[in-house]
């Protein structure tokens, strides 16, 4: 048995790792010193560290560790996040309280770390790239499992559009499952509006919020936590909402979501040199593949046709696209815990 | 009566001087352009005129915009040329003004517009400061570029910010260099592209300083690569286009640096300077791409296309497919490999370029580019954004005219 577990910097939650439909899991989280509640567990084998941001640091997308490899990705030269290095130092311990179970590092940016440096570099003063100041992707665990799952549903497929649509959405691009284009910046807030983050916005307005005298706290809190489609629409607003609401804010919010998803999705085909096939991976479930029908209808230049709403059967894909369409669409019901469990079975394997 | 408009680019200093005829025809007396003016870079800044046929200037010492005004109006007195107004370009109104003439209160907000786009206005209040003191007693009026983006959509103006604090302080896209995609879709759905009326338009106007992409459905703007100020979009000459928004914050925190510096930063030593660290000119990254220590001009170069490439398929999505493509200002219309570059790979939208019909337009004239069996048109468009602020300066120096 594996367990799963997710950190911020504040606390640590744990889930039993298990394919999608098991039984009720054991979860829940993890208090400082309470590292022995995981070793009473029956049966443990392993434990999955996920980190969402790896930096420089952490360059696959899997792999087992010990206290030592932590240690040396702690004391390497690459860009590291703040909140990953506290992250990290934790890992240590854990894993070194753990000696008996296996431990795997699973991280969400890794899959990012071979952008093509055109792709991954921002046109800023070389010498800040040179410390760390680059694109690093998002849910590049999601987005490698898509590619796969796209690999035995489309086979020959080269050339994949992946999005991710959630509460918090973004895409990638993927040629011969490299990574050529991301959403997502040297934060999660560039990018696509999430729940709560404002996704791109011109810089400058940070500096003007600043010169008329709001303190810099503020503005990032107001920008990464009361923005998107929350603060757009004046209460908690997430990607479900967006899709069933209709009338005022919220479906202007829809309106402002699809516009920039749409453009996203050419830019994306601009770094591929063309399509074979696009995906949408989500476990918003309906709402999702109705907001992706919705941009697969933009996308009629393509030679992209849908076939109307799909029967969703539970974590099962489906396609959205119809038999004349030129470009398959996938839709592909997308659990973190099955994604995540998938990636431990294929790492054990190894 | 004669109009000079001073039109001031972040990095040049392009001039015209027109006489009003009969109708209110515009009829060019004499133009010209100063280039390079404060660049770092490998050559010299210089300036030419051209009137009727004839060509003169050469190199000149421009550290800045004032200078280069004053060279313009000493040359212009020295040809007994007689000015009656002048018309300015100013980026940024905030929504104050379209076109408006020059006077005390007008100076006080164009003052407070400074700060807004630190790279092109403060440029530009030292033409209207040289302009004025040597021509005290003439009307003098400033043109906005972003009249023509006026008819962008919510979804493509909006920020997903708090709606208050959004309205409160006016954050939203806004667009900029209206004037020369206004010339531009007129003259390609006039005359150029009359084959589909250019239903679709995609216009990349490329710049030596500033560049911008845009969307026009039907005549109207409905998309830009620029925001609420030139800082985002394009990768530029040292402006670093699209970033993080929390990427400021981090600088500012890591470097110990004051907003005022991390926005010098962004806004003057980025885009293709910041990645060279040698030249924020696009002609030098080219030439310097074929040397061997070239490696860095080659990164800088594939960051350049791709932040181009990127918005070409962007608004080709949003435009629900592209009829036609224009390359404008000096890079677009003079450079044949960066249109090559740009359109390379594009078929998936229609873009299908013709390399010798390309290589022969160089920008003089307009040229038609694409494959003779593209679906699409793709077109080479010297823009004229002087024509445009002298047209719109006869609306508001009405008064005066009758004295010329």
């Amino acid at each position: 048995m594996w367990v799963i577990l997710e950190s911020t910097p504040d606390r640590v939650r744990f889930d039993e790792a298990g394919p999608d439909g098991t039984a009720e899991a054991r979860g829940g989280f993890l208090e400082p010193g309470e590292e022995g509640r995981l070793a009473a567990m029956d049966g443990l084998s392993g434990v999955a560290h996920v980190l969402s941001h790896g930096g420089e640091a952490v360059r696959l997308p899997a792999q087992s560790v010990d206290g030592r490899l932590l240690r040396e990705i702690l004391d390497g030269t690459g860009f590291l996040p703040e909140e990953s290095r506290r992250i990290l130092e934790r890992t240590v311990r854990l894993v070194e309280a753990l000696p008996a179970a296996r431990h795997l590092l699973l991280c969400d940016t890794a899959f990012f770390t071979a952008l093509p440096e055109e792709a991954a570099l921002y046109a800023v003063p070389h010498r800040f790239s040179r410390q760390g100041v680059r694109r690093y992707g998002g849910d590049g665990l999601l987005h490698e499992w898509v590619w796969r799952r796209t690999a035995v549903l489309m086979p020959g497929t080269r050339r994949l559009v992946s999005v991710g649509l959630g509460n918090r959405s973004n895409l990638a691009a993927i040629r011969d499952g490299k990574p050529m284009d991301t959403t997502v910046g040297f934060t999660p807030v560039e990018g696509l509006p999430s729940d709560t983050s404002s996704g791109d916005v011109d810089p400058t307005l940070i500096f003007q919020l600043s010169s008329r005298g709001h303190p810099m706290e503020e503005i990032l809190e107001m920008l990464s936590r009361r923005s998107g489609f929350g603060g757009y629409c004046g209460r908690p607003t997430g990607l479900a909402d967006l899709a069933t609401g209709r009338g005022g804010t919220v479906e202007e919010a829809r309106r402002i979501f699809l516009h920039a998803l749409v453009k996203y999705v050419g830019a994306a085909i601009s770094t591929l040199d063309g399509l074979d096939a696009l995906a949408f991976a989500s476990d918003c479930g309906a709402g999702a593949v109705e907001l992706a029908l919705e941009a697969c209808g933009s996308l009629g230049f393509l030679g992209i046709r849908t076939a109307g709403l799909p029967v969703l059967r539970e974590g099962a894909p489906a396609l959205l696209s119809a038999p004349d369409s030129r470009v398959p669409v996938l839709f592909l019901p997308a659990r973190r815990r099955q994604i995540l469990y998938e990636q431990i079975q294929f790492s054990v394997k190894e | 009566m004669n109009i000079l408009v001073f039109n001031c680019g972040s990095s040049s200093l392009t001039f015209k001087l027109y006489a009003l005829g009969p109708g209110d025809r515009l009829e060019e007396i004499l133009r010209g352009k100063g280039s390079r003016i404060g660049v770092k870079g490998d050559r010299p800044s210089s300036i030419e005129f051209r009137q009727a046929g004839r060509v003169s200037g050469g190199e000149a010492r421009m550290d800045n915009h004032r200078q280069a005004a004053a060279l313009v109006l000493d040359e212009i007195a020295a040809r007994r040329l007689p000015v009656h107004a002048i018309g300015h370009r100013w980026p940024h109104s905030n929504g104050h003004f379209t076109t408006a003439l020059i006077d005390e209160p007008l100076m006080r907000l164009l003052r407070e517009l400074l700060p807004i786009i630190p790279i092109h206005h403060p440029a530009s209040m030292r033409i209207i400061l040289e302009s004025r003191r040597r021509h005290p007693s003439i009307p003098q009026y400033v043109t906005t570029d972003m009249a023509f983006h006026a008819t962008l959509p919510p979804e493509a103006y909006r920020y997903m910010l708090p709606r208050g604090l959004a309205e409160e302080h006016g954050f939203r896209k806004y667009g900029f260099h209206g004037l020369s995609f206004r010339y531009v879709t007129e003259k390609v759905r006039g005359e150029l592209s009359p084959r589909r009326g250019g239903a679709r338009l995609v216009i990349c106007h490329l710049g030596t300083g500033g560049s911008e992409v845009a969307a026009v459905r039907d005549g109207l703007s409905v998309d830009v690569s620029m925001g609420y100020t030139g800082l985002p979009g394009l990768m530029m000459s040292t402006r670093c286009g699209d970033i993080d928004p929390l990427l400021p914050a981090w600088l500012s925190r890591t470097y110990d640096a004051s907003f005022e510096e991390v926005s010098r930063l962004l806004n003057f030593q980025s885009g293709l300077l910041g990645v060279t660290e040698a030249t924020s000119d696009i002609r030098d990254v080219l030439e310097r791409c074929a040397t061997e220590e070239g490696y860095r001009s080659r990164l800088a170069l594939s960051m350049y296309v791709r932040s181009i490439r990127r918005y070409v398929g962007a608004f080709a999505a949003e435009l629900r497919g592209v009829d036609t493509l224009v390359f404008t200002d000096d890079i677009g219309v003079k450079s044949p490999r960066i249109r090559s570059l740009v359109c390379a790979g594009m078929e998936w939208c229609g873009i299908r370029l013709d390399e010798e019909r390309n290589g022969r337009a160089t920008g003089e004239e307009e040229a038609h580019i694409e494959a003779p069996d593209s679906s699409m048109d793709i077109l080479v468009v010297p823009t004229d954004e002087e024509l445009v602020i002298a047209r719109e300066g006869l609306g508001v120096i009405g008064g005066a005219r009758a004295c010329g």
